[in-house]
C-alpha cells in the first residue's frame, strides 16, 4: 500500500489507482471529464491536471493515467494547477454555445460546475466568431446530440466500444471542427444506448423520453430497485410532483442508474430505463371493482375483501382447500410473498400456490447485465415456498384446473392471462365460481373477474426484493398510491383478518422481520442493512466482482 | 422626562382684529385663481404652449401620472425582431419567483431553430407580489415589468390569470434598444410610449 501526500495530508492508499481516485481517498476532487473508471483511460481533456513531486521535481501530470507510487507528493491546488484549469475551460469554451437555458443537462452539467469552481474567466471570444456545428441531432430513437455542446471527451464512443461493443459513434474531423457522430445507416439503439447520456459530462447528448420535461433541480430522488428483471438493478426515481400542469398526471419523470459494485456498476438496460411509464398510465386501476354490486355507491376494498373471505370459507367448506388457488406474482416483494404463504399454506392450508406461468413476459438476456426472468423477486418467491413443488399444482396447472372446473377460487395476483388464454377460455374463466384480481391496471383481466382489488406499484410501496443472486434489496417509496390502492401485503394482512388471522405488522418492516424469524434463507438480515446496497441471503456467498463488459457483441 | 416646550405665535395687535387677516387670505386664494385661469386660457384657448400650466391635475383616466422608468407593473413578454417570443422556456423566472405564479409548459419548436419555446406560459397577477426577481432571473431578456399599466382592475378574479397571448400583446412597445437597430421604425421615446399606450386592463 503505497504512502502519499495529497496537499500535504499524508495518506495510505491502495496500489494501482490512478491519481483522481487516490485523492478521493483524502477527501479532494479532481475535476475531469473523459476519465470514467468503468472505461480505459483517454487523457484527452486535460482537465485533470495536478502536480506530483517525485524525488525532488516537480511537474504537471494528467491524473487520470498516472498511477500512484510510495512516496508521491500530489498537489492540486496551486497555482500552475488552477492556471491550467483556467486555460483547460477557456479552450472548452471557446466556441461552446450560450445553450445552458435550453439545455437539459444545465444544473447538472460537469462544464458549467468547474467553470463556476475554476474558471469565472470573461469570454475573449466574440459572440458572432464561436465555431458553430450540428445541433438537434436525431442519433437513434431515444438519444439526441448538440455537437456544439460536445467536449470530446470520448466516453459515449468508449462504451459503446468498450462496454457494449456495439460501436455506433465515433469523433470524425479535425481540431476545431472535430464532431462526435453516428455511422451512416447504424443508429443508435442498443439495449444500453441510454448509458451514454448518463456518461456525458455535458448537455450534448440528451434523452428524448426526458427533454424539456423538467429542469433538473426541480427533481426529487429516492433510491429504489429496477422491476424488470431478475438482476434488480439499483435506480434512482427522480419524481416531481408540485409542478403538475407542465405533464398532468405524470409523476416520475426519469429512472437513473445508481452504482452498485455487484450488480449493475454505473449502468441500467433501456427496458428498464423506460419501463416507469406504467406507474403514471392513464388506466391505472385505482378503485376497487365488484360485479355483483350491492347497490351501495361503488364498492371500496374491505367490501371486496369480505367477499374474497365469504368465497374462500364457503367453498372450503363445500369442496374443500384443494378447489382455491392463488397465483401469485414473482414482482410481489419479499413480504407479500410472506403473508401470502402464512395465509393460504400454513392458515388455510390452501397449497395451490405459484407465481410462474409459462405465458409470463420475459427479457432478452446478455452477458451485461440483462436476465431472461423479467421479474425481480423469483428467487425471493422460491426461498419464502410462494412455487410450486412435487405434489402441488403449477401455475399452469391451476389455470388448467381452473378451466375444467377442479378450482372454484382463483385468486390473480397482476397476472395477465389473456397472453396464454383464448377468447372462450377467458370466458369460461369469467364463469368459475369465484374469480378475483389483485392488480395494478384495468384490462381484460379486471372486465372478467367477479372483484378487483388496486394494488400500489413499487414507486408507491416499500418493499425487499431478491434478485438472482440470492441479494436481497430494498425500495422506497417515492409518493402515495394513487386512489384506492393499497401495497399487496396490506391487501393480505386485512384478509387474514377477515379469515381470522390476526397479523400485527403495521410496517412492510415488521413483516420483514418476521420473516427473517421464520424463513431459514433470511436468516440474520435487518431492515437497515438493506440500504444502500442490499445484502446476501443467509448461505449464499457473496459473488465475486465482475467488471460489467461484453464479451460477444450485441446485434 | 423630557418636556416639550410648545412656541406660542404672539400675534400682533393688528393681527388681533382679524378681520384684515381674512380678507387678507381670501385675495391670495382669488390672485392665483385668476393667475391660473389666465395662464389655462393662454394654454388651452389661445395655444400659447410655452406658457406655465395654470393646474397641476393630472385628467386621469385620459391623462397618466409619469412613472420612474424602474416602476415594476404588470409583466410583459418581450418579442424577437422576427415576432417570436423570445423567451425559451429556461424556467429561471419560475424557479426564481418566490409567490410560485408562473405557470411554464416548454415544449420543442416546430420549426427547430431554437429548440425550446414555451407552448404555455401563465401568470397569476393575483398571487405575484411585484418583487421583479423573475426580471432579474431572466437570461433572455424576455420578460419585463415595464407595460405602465396602471390601473389594474377587473370585475372577475379570471381576468388577472395572465396567459401568453396577453403577455405577448404590446411587446413591440420597447423601452430601450437591446442591440443597435431593434428599435428602427418604432415608438423609443419613453414620453411616446406613455402617450400612445392605451393600457389594456386584463379585463381587455
Ligand atoms: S452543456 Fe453545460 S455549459 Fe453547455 S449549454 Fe449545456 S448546461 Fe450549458
Ligand atoms: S457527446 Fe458527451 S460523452 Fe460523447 S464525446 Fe461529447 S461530451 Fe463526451
Ligand atoms: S414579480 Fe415576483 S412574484 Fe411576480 S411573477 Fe415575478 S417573481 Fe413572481
Ligand atoms: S426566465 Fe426568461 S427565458 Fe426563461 S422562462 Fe422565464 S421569461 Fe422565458
Amino acid at each position: 500500500m503505497p504512502h502519499i501526500e495529497i496537499n500535504d495530508k499524508p495518506v495510505e492508499v491502495p496500489g494501482n489507482i490512478n491519481l483522481i481516485k487516490a485523492a478521493e481517498f483524502a477527501g479532494v476532487s479532481i475535476p475531469h471529464f473523459c476519465g470514467h473508471p468503468a472505461l480505459s483511460v483517454a487523457g484527452s481533456c486535460r482537465m485533470c491536471q495536478v502536480e506530483v513531486e517525485q524525488r525532488g521535481r516537480k511537474s504537471l501530470v494528467i491524473g487520470c493515467s498516472t498511477t500512484v507510487a510510495d512516496g508521491m507528493k500530489i498537489f492540486t491546488d496551486t497555482e500552475p494547477v488552477k492556471k491550467q484549469r483556467r486555460l483547460v475551460l477557456e479552450l472548452l469554451l471557446q466556441n461552446h454555445p450560450l445553450d445552458c437555458p435550453i439545455c437539459d443537462d444545465a444544473g447538472e452539467c460537469s462544464l458549467q460546475n468547474y467553470y463556476m469552481d475554476y474558471g469565472l474567466h470573461d469570454s475573449r471570444m466574440e459572440l458572432e466568431d464561436k465555431h458553430h456545428k450540428h445541433k438537434n441531432i436525431d442519433l437513434g430513437p431515444t438519444i439526441v446530440h448538440d455537437a456544439e455542446r460536445c467536449v470530446l471527451c470520448s466516453r459515449c464512443v468508449r462504451f459503446l466500444r468498450e462496454i457494449t461493443g456495439t460501436g455506433e459513434l465515433g469523433i470524425f474531423g479535425q481540431g476545431m471542427t472535430s464532431e462526435l457522430s453516428g455511422l451512416p445507416g447504424k443508429p443508435l439503439d442498443n439495449p444500453y444506448a441510454g448509458c451514454v447520456v448518463d456518461l456525458c459530462p455535458v448537455g450534448a447528448l440528451t434523452d428524448k423520453d426526458f427533454r424539456f420535461k423538467r429542469r433538473v433541480w426541480y427533481l426529487k430522488k429516492v433510491p429504489s430497485i429496477c422491476q424488470e428483471c431478475s438482476r434488480g438493478c439499483n435506480i434512482e426515481i427522480h419524481y416531481e410532483m408540485q409542478r403538475d400542469y407542465k405533464a398532468p398526471g405524470k409523476r416520475i419523470q426519469r429512472l437513473k442508474p445508481r452504482y452498485h459494485e455487484k450488480v449493475n456498476e454505473w449502468w441500467m438496460c433501456d427496458r428498464g430505463r423506460y419501463s416507469y411509464h406504467n406507474v403514471d398510465a392513464p388506466n391505472r386501476l385505482v378503485v376497487a371493482q365488484l360485479r355483483k354490486s350491492n347497490g351501495h355507491g361503488p364498492p371500496d376494498i374491505k367490501l371486496v375483501i369480505q367477499e374474497v373471505a365469504q368465497a374462500i370459507k364457503k367453498t372450503k367448506e363445500k369442496h374443500g382447500t384443494k378447489s382455491i388457488a392463488v397465483l401469485g406474482n414473482a414482482r410481489s416483494s419479499n413480504e407479500d410473498m410472506y403473508l401470502l404463504q402464512r395465509l393460504f399454506s400454513k392458515h388455510l392450508g390452501v397449497h395451490n400456490l405459484d407465481v410462474t406461468l409459462k405465458s409470463e413476459p420475459t427479457s432478452e438476456e446478455d452477458d451485461i447485465l440483462r436476465k431472461a426472468d423479467a421479474t425481480p423477486n423469483r428467487r425471493g418467491a422460491f426461498e419464502i415456498g410462494v412455487q410450486s413443488s412435487k405434489g402441488r399444482l403449477s401455475g399452469d396447472e391451476i389455470v388448467r384446473h381452473a378451466l375444467s372446473g377442479d378450482i372454484r377460487v382463483l385468486i390473480v395476483v397482476r397476472h395477465d392471462l389473456s397472453r396464454a388464454l383464448s377468447e372462450e377460455q377467458l370466458r369460461k374463466l369469467g364463469s368459475l365460481d369465484y374469480l378475483f384480481y389483485l392488480g395494478e391496471h384495468v384490462g381484460t383481466m379486471t372486465d372478467i373477474s367477479h372483484g378487483a382489488i388496486p394494488m400500489a406499484m413499487w414507486a408507491e410501496r416499500e418493499g425487499t426484493y431478491t434478485n438472482f443472486q440470492g441479494r436481497v434489496q430494498r425500495t422506497t417509496p417515492a409518493f402515495p398510491p394513487l386512489g384506492q390502492a393499497l401495497p399487496e401485503w396490506e391487501i393480505w394482512k386485512m384478509l387474514a383478518g377477515e379469515m381470522g388471522l390476526t397479523i400485527k405488522a403495521k410496517m412492510p418492516k415488521d413483516v420483514f422481520t418476521d420473516l427473517t424469524r421464520n424463513v431459514a434463507a433470511f436468516k440474520e438480515l435487518t431492515w437497515e442493512d438493506l440500504v444502500p446496497s442490499g445484502k446476501m441471503l443467509a448461505w449464499v456467498p457473496e459473488p465475486p466482482h465482475r467488471k460489467v463488459q461484453t464479451s460477444t457483441p450485441l446485434e | 422626562m423630557i418636556d416639550k416646550k410648545v412656541v406660542r405665535v404672539r400675534l400682533s395687535w393688528w393681527q388681533k382684529t382679524y378681520y384684515p387677516e381674512v380678507a387678507r387670505g381670501l385675495w391670495i386664494t382669488a390672485s392665483h385663481f385668476f393667475v391660473n385661469f389666465a395662464r389655462h386660457w393662454m394654454r388651452h384657448v389661445f395655444r400659447m404652449k410655452s406658457v406655465t400650466p395654470g393646474a397641476v391635475t393630472i385628467q386621469y383616466p385620459e391623462e397618466k401620472r409619469p412613472v420612474s422608468p424602474r416602476w415594476r407593473g404588470r409583466h410583459r413578454l418581450m418579442l424577437r425582431p422576427d415576432g417570436s417570443p423570445r423567451c425559451v422556456a429556461c424556467m429561471m423566472c419560475e424557479s426564481a419567483c418566490p409567490d410560485e405564479c408562473i405557470y411554464i409548459t416548454p415544449a420543442e419548436t416546430p420549426d427547430g431553430r431554437v429548440e425550446k419555446y414555451p407552448a404555455v406560459f401563465d401568470i397569476d397577477l393575483l398571487r405575484c407580489c411585484f418583487c421583479g426577481l423573475c426580471v432579474e432571473a431572466c437570461p433572455e431578456d424576455a420578460i419585463r415589468m415595464d407595460s405602465f399599466d396602471l390601473d389594474l382592475a377587473s370585475y372577475a378574479r379570471k381576468d388577472f390569470y395572465l396567459d401568453r397571448e396577453f403577455l405577448l400583446r404590446n411587446s413591440e412597445l420597447t423601452t430601450h434598444a437591446q442591440y443597435d437597430g431593434e428599435l428602427e421604425g418604432r415608438p423609443v421615446s419613453r414620453l411616446n410610449l406613455l402617450k400612445d399606450t392605451h393600457p389594456t386592463t386584463p379585463s381587455g
